[in-house]
């Protein structure tokens, strides 16, 4: 009566593909790879599915290591350095480019140190699609020159722009940089072309804007190009970001920003104390939803005494509501976001 | 079922040869039978060499359920004008509740159904199905999957050690 029963290593390939999708955590896509021959041969690494942003910690000492934590599976993996580590943050990189595996993926290590580039910079560059990652340090100082995150820009702008004022002080779109200017009273924004190198425009700042702390940060959001601002009241955590979404042409042919209430399926991504932002889409990762901001940020201690903490928030911008993400990891310690492959459509932006 | 007299009634054709007597309505959740319906809407009699029979009352179970939350649903939006957000709310979690008991099922049956519901083109049930198999791999190491999935290990002890060394803490136990 019953048929053969069918086995799962004869499972269509594109089905397989269809179980990864909901696999969020990079893990359990390597631990699949390993399960047999046939499923080796049908999950080529091209096949991982963008991955939600992971939060990586450093640790030095005896033994450098990286750690992850991983939000979607609650999990934390730790990378050793090789065992003849010189205790230095390129052995490490090396080390997390062969565990990494497949050279495919990550191939290039770059280590630059000039007099014009004061801050010490390390990449590798993701050759499926041709974007550099920065790394971060191991630094005594804790500082805030760890790079990571899909950078916005091409590389070849590090050498036109010093490491501090790129991430979330720039945005990168169709050929156009736009940045804000700090030292300006009312922050006005200026566009930039690649190409020419000159000046398109200068776009006032949006009216009734408050201006506090080190905003407004820039991001580029699924081919828009978003103005973050946010308000706090440290006691309870309370955040509130306003967002203004740059209109290129508002009839009188004038870009202007226009505050909007909703960034529908992206989710922000923030690195406050790295000075790092990114946007990636919900809909991409099994178990998120969109329109939310998370981000990473350096506080005071509300009790007590001792060095300040670092903090992972994610801020729902329908409700206006924050809530804690606790990576199980020392809060003294640098954190910054890490995505363990950069997403492949992000390609696309740059075309 | 008086209504069930006055709609179109579909035979559907195992691969083993059972027939299945359906409303239009249900078989209409298969993709794949609603292309065939309205390419040729005079087809009464469809055969499925691809599904056996205990799998096929199985998807014809899961879509009767589906249609049958979805008319009560239109009922009810109907008789009140509109949709009462709390029974909405119940209904869904009532279908997701039946959801997860039809997937009670052994992992043989699961990869079945995977196959049916995309041979068929159900994209609820191939949803469901992909969702259950993924938990069952979550957080599991290469060969509590295997034991799972019932698969054979074919990778030699130096291939396994190869894939390990890449990346050794992708293999160790999480903290």
């Amino acid at each position: 009566m019953k048929a053969i029963k069918r086995n799962w290593e004869d499972l269509p390939t594109e089905l397989l593909h269809l179980i990864v999708r909901e696999l969020p955590d990079y893990c359990d896509f390597i631990r699949l790879r390993a399960v047999c021959k046939l499923w080796r041969a049908s999950l080529s690494v091209s096949y991982l599915p963008p991955q939600f942003p992971w939060i990586l910690k450093l640790g030095k000492g005896n033994k450098p290591h990286l750690k992850f934590y991983c939000i979607a599976s609650q999990k934390v993996y730790t990378i050793h350095a090789a065992e003849s580590s010189n205790k230095d943050h390129v052995s490490l990189a090396i080390n997390l480019i062969r565990q990494f595996g497949s050279g495919d993926q990550f191939s290039l290590l770059r280590y630059r140190q000039y007099g014009q580039f004061p801050e010490r910079y390390l990449s590798i560059l993701n050759t499926l699609i041709s974007r550099e990652v920065g790394l971060p340090f191991l630094d005594d100082s804790e500082s805030t020159n760890s790079h990571l995150g899909p950078e916005p820009l091409p590389s070849m702008y590090h050498a036109h722009f010093s490491p501090g004022d790129l991430g979330y002080r720039c945005a990168y779109s169709k050929g156009l940089l736009f940045m804000i200017e700090h030292n300006t009273q009312n922050k006005v924004t200026k566009v930039l072309d690649i190409g020419s190198h000159k000046e398109v425009c200068v776009i006032p700042s949006p009216e009734g804007e408050s201006h506090v702390r080190a905003g407004p940060y820039l991001v580029e959001s699924s081919g828009e190009i978003l103005r973050v601002n946010y308000t706090v009241s440290y006691k309870r955590a309370n955040y509130k970001f306003t967002i203004h979404r740059l209109e290129l042409t508002n009839g009188n042919g004038q870009p202007c920003w226009v505050k909007i209430t909703s960034i529908g399926d992206q989710i922000l991504f923030f690195d406050f104390i790295a000075g790092r932002a990114f946007s990636l889409r919900a809909t991409d990762f099994s178990g998120f939803k969109g329109n939310h901001i998370y981000f990473i940020r350096r506080v005071r201690r509300v009790f007590g005494q001792g060095p300040p903490v670092n903090v992972v928030n994610k801020y729902y911008i329908r409700t206006g509501k924050t809530e804690f993400v606790w990576p199980p990891f020392n809060r003294e310690k640098s954190i910054t976001w890490f995505v363990p492959f950069l997403n492949p459509y992000l390609k696309s932006m740059h075309h | 079922m008086a209504r069930s007299s006055t709609e179109n009634m579909i035979t559907l054709m195992s691969s083993d040869g059972e027939e299945f007597m359906v409303t239009e309505k249900v078989a209409r959740e298969c993709t794949t039978i609603r292309n065939m319906l309205e390419d040729d809407c005079v087809i009464t009699n469809i055969p499925l060499p691809n599904v056996t029979s205990d799998i096929l009352s199985m998807v014809i179970e899961y879509c009767m359920e589906h249609v049958a939350a979805a008319e009560k649903a239109a009922a009810e939006t109907a008789e009140k004008g509109s949709s009462s957000a709390p029974a909405a709310a119940k209904a869904n979690k009532d279908l997701e509740e039946w959801d997860k008991a039809f997937m009670n099922v052994d992992v043989y049956t699961l990869c079945d159904l995977i196959l049916a519901a995309n041979y068929l083109n159900v994209s609820g049930l191939l949803d469901l199905t992909i969702q259950t198999a993924a938990n069952l791999i979550k957080g599991k190491s290469p060969e509590q999957i295997r034991k799972t999935f019932h698969i054979q290990n074919d990778l030699s002890l130096e291939e396994e050690e190869k894939i390990r060394s890449q990346t050794p803490w992708a293999f160790e136990k999480s903290e």
